[in-house]
């Protein structure tokens, strides 16, 4: 009886532990060093920290595409798969990982992320991870980063993420 | 009974055939994928088996290029970023008069003043894969690229 109680225990604790988020450091050999990885993995993929080898699209894995690119669309689509939209940049839990979402309008979407250090990095499409935007420069504020025709800034919404690379908890795909 | 396992065997093995011909006209498969979005898909489109075989061509007239420094040729930019050569003997990446080569023998990179990138530019519009806007958009960004 004893050992039941201790085993379903350790199993509620494995649960919990496996349920938190937390915030990760910038390992871009993780998304760079392998082809499948860098090819099939987006800007979607690389912000929520979860690799799944399908270039994921906001809101494809809970039934609700967007269907224009534009910042509402496609942040309601992102909100279907779990983010939650936040008002700013400091506004998400503590050990969530806070997303930045930005629009070239009617052409594509784009992501980033704020690291463990309070940097932003990203992935454009099937290129290599990186810290740096379109001028080379490192991304401390993805409101003022040089983002071509990503012109739109659409706001901030958060990411149940992880400190394994590639391992993070939103249903994404 | 055996008459007629021997009839749908030759009816399976003529279907292969003609699914082998097909991929063969095809390219054997060989799809390319433009870069020109970070979130939403890139067009694709499968080479020709000609277009496949020049391909092959232009990559034997490619020259090594040990001065190369960097993990990839595609730049971590937003924008055009290249192309993608999938389904061949080796994966390819293709950017500004440089080709990434995936083979069996780990990634080597190969020099060839872009005449693999213009190449597979002229068959995405002849294949139809690009509209005018996205044909725009690259020739923008490789013109920028080149002055």
């Amino acid at each position: 009886m004893r050992r039941r109680a201790f085993y379903a225990s350790a199993a509620l604790l494995a649960i919990a532990v496996g349920a938190c988020c937390s915030i990760p450091t910038y390992t871009p050999a993780f998304w760079n060093s392998n082809i499948q990885i860098q090819w099939d993995n987006n800007c979607y993929n690389y912000s929520n920290n979860k690799r799944t080898d399908t270039f994921a699209q906001p809101g494809r894995a809970a039934g609700a595409m967007y269907t224009t690119l534009e910042c509402n669309n496609v942040r309601t689509a992102a909100v279907a798969d779990g983010l939650v939209a936040v008002a700013g940049p400091n506004n998400c839990p503590k050990k969530e990982c806070t997303l930045a979402l930005v629009v070239d309008p009617g052409w594509d979407y784009h992501w980033y992320r704020r690291d463990q250090n309070g940097m932003w990095t990203h992935k454009p499409g099937p290129t290599p991870a990186t810290n740096l935007d379109n001028s080379g420069n490192p991304i401390p504020n993805p409101e003022t980063a040089d983002r071509g025709g990503y012109t739109d800034f659409c706001g901030y919404l958060c990411s149940c993420s992880r400190s394994t690379e590639g391992n993070g908890s939103e249903n994404i795909n | 009974m055996s008459l007629a396992v021997t009839a749908l065997a030759v009816a399976l093995a003529l279907a292969a055939c003609a699914s082998g011909s097909a991929r063969a006209a095809e390219g054997d498969g060989v799809q390319v994928t433009l870069l020109l979005y970070s979130g939403r898909p890139n067009p694709t489109f499968t080479l020709t088996a000609e277009q496949a075989e020049r391909v092959t061509q232009l990559l034997a007239e490619a020259l090594p290029d040990p001065d190369f420094r960097g993990g990839s040729v595609l730049p971590s930019i937003l924008g055009y970023n290249g192309l993608l050569v999938r389904g061949g003997a080796q994966d390819l990446a293709v950017y500004g008069g440089r080709v990434e080569i995936q083979g069996r023998e780990g990634k080597r990179i190969v020099s060839d003043g872009g005449a693999l990138e213009s190449f597979l530019l002229e068959a995405a519009a002849q294949n139809k894969a690009l509209d005018a806007e996205q044909l725009r958009f690259i020739q923008t960004s490789r013109d920028k690229q080149q002055s």
